[in-house]
């Protein structure tokens, strides 16, 4: 009975972790963040390749955002066209320089 | 302050799954009825480069450039980006993870409405000019379907000489059509580590009317005044054609900027075509 508890329990806790279940993050402030870092990846040179990963980690962590919340923004982000929609609004907004 | 926003917490998260799972089910069920009529994704339209050109590079130098990338029209999967053609002297390398090519940053698929970028390292002979010209080839699956497309990059080179705080990448300003407004910017590149206060005056405008955004006395970069080691940036201001010859115009422009504390210029112009409107 005992082992079959633990089971159970590990299937859960496994199901948890693949659905995202136990991160939870502010999504308006990832997708100003992701729309920006798109644009200004694009605007910058970088010595090692790196230098890109560090400067988004540099923008998280400045941000209050850990890595676990930005890897789980960006799984939604497959299955959500509204996030993406709102990541491409922040984008243009931040981006388009009107020439 | 973040309680005014709206989550994607834990029990969204839950109960989105729960959704997935029954839209899932209604596709299952859905496919098995008779096809309605769909239209046809337009082939062209499902992955485009949202920076044809590129940040600046320094002739003679390495580096890491992104291209942009943003999908439209269902998930562009196996992305796949090679050099297929470079200007002479030009040396491209892709990241260690994929070696023969390079890919998105998050992943290998791009989906409908999605941003993300492909990493290039970019090696510019010391003999480069203004720019050098890359053809890439982008192969991805698409719809079940294997595509190729080609796309003609070009990456904006500087010439440092040594002591230099910035270069101005743009030398042209392009065509404006007689009896037309247009705004028109000039490219910066950063080579000192930090300036900052950056603003752009023009000093001869050649007879053109100029006007700054805000109707201001200047112009500063798009994103802000401050202009960093590897970055490229723009200043805009506006040209009103009315009234004026046909031909080719020559603006001088005054950049100003603070290193430090001590404040400096660089000066430089371009050169912007007024031609017949189109009828």
């Amino acid at each position: 009975m005992m082992r079959r508890t633990r089971i159970a329990t590990g299937i859960i806790a496994t199901a948890l972790a693949l659905t995202g279940c136990g991160v939870s993050y502010d999504a308006p402030l990832l997708a100003s963040i992701e729309g920006r870092w798109m644009c200004d990846v694009q605007r910058y040179t970088f010595d090692e390749v790196g230098d890109i990963q560090a400067e988004l980690d540099a923008r998280l962590a400045g941000n209050g955002v850990t890595s676990d919340q930005y890897r789980a923004f960006k799984d939604d982000l497959i299955d959500s066209p509204e996030l993406r929609g709102t990541v491409a609004v922040e984008f243009t907004n931040y981006c388009d320089t009107g020439s | 302050m973040t309680s005014s926003f709206q989550r994607y917490g834990a029990d969204s998260k839950c109960m989105r799954t729960r959704i997935i799972l029954l839209l899932a089910a209604l596709l299952i069920v859905s496919t098995a009825l008779p096809a309605a009529a769909s239209p046809k994704p337009d082939v062209d339209q499902d992955v485009d480069l949202t920076n044809y050109e590129t940040a600046a590079i320094v002739a003679g130098d390495s580096a890491w450039i992104a291209l942009n990338w943003v999908g439209g029209g269902g998930d562009a999967e196996n992305f796949q980006l090679v050099v297929k053609k470079t200007d002479p002297g030009v040396e491209v390398r892709y990241p260690d993870n994929t070696g023969a090519y390079t890919s998105l940053w998050a992943d290998d698929t791009l989906s409908d409405g999605e941003y993300d970028f492909t990493a290039v390292r970019i090696t510019v002979p010391y003999a480069a000019g203004s720019d050098v010209k890359l053809l890439f080839d982008l192969t991805y699956e698409h719809a079940g379907k294997q595509k190729t497309r080609n796309f003609n990059v070009r990456v904006p080179v500087v010439q440092y000489e040594g002591g230099e705080d910035l270069q101005q990448v743009t030398s042209s300003l392009g065509e404006v059509a007689l009896g037309e407004s247009a705004w028109v910017g000039v490219s910066f590149a950063g080579l000192a580590p930090r300036l900052d206060d950056f603003q752009l005056t023009v000093t001869d405008a050649d007879g053109l009317p100029i006007v700054y955004p805000g109707d201001g006395s200047s112009t500063s970069l798009h994103h802000n005044a401050r202009l960093e080691d590897g970055e490229t940036d723009i200043a805009r201001f506006r040209v009103d054609a009315y009234d004026l010859p046909i031909g080719t115009y020559t603006i001088t422009i005054r950049a100003t900027y603070r290193k430090d504390a001590a404040t400096a210029e660089l000066l430089g112009s371009v050169t912007l075509v007024i031609i017949e409107p189109a009828a």
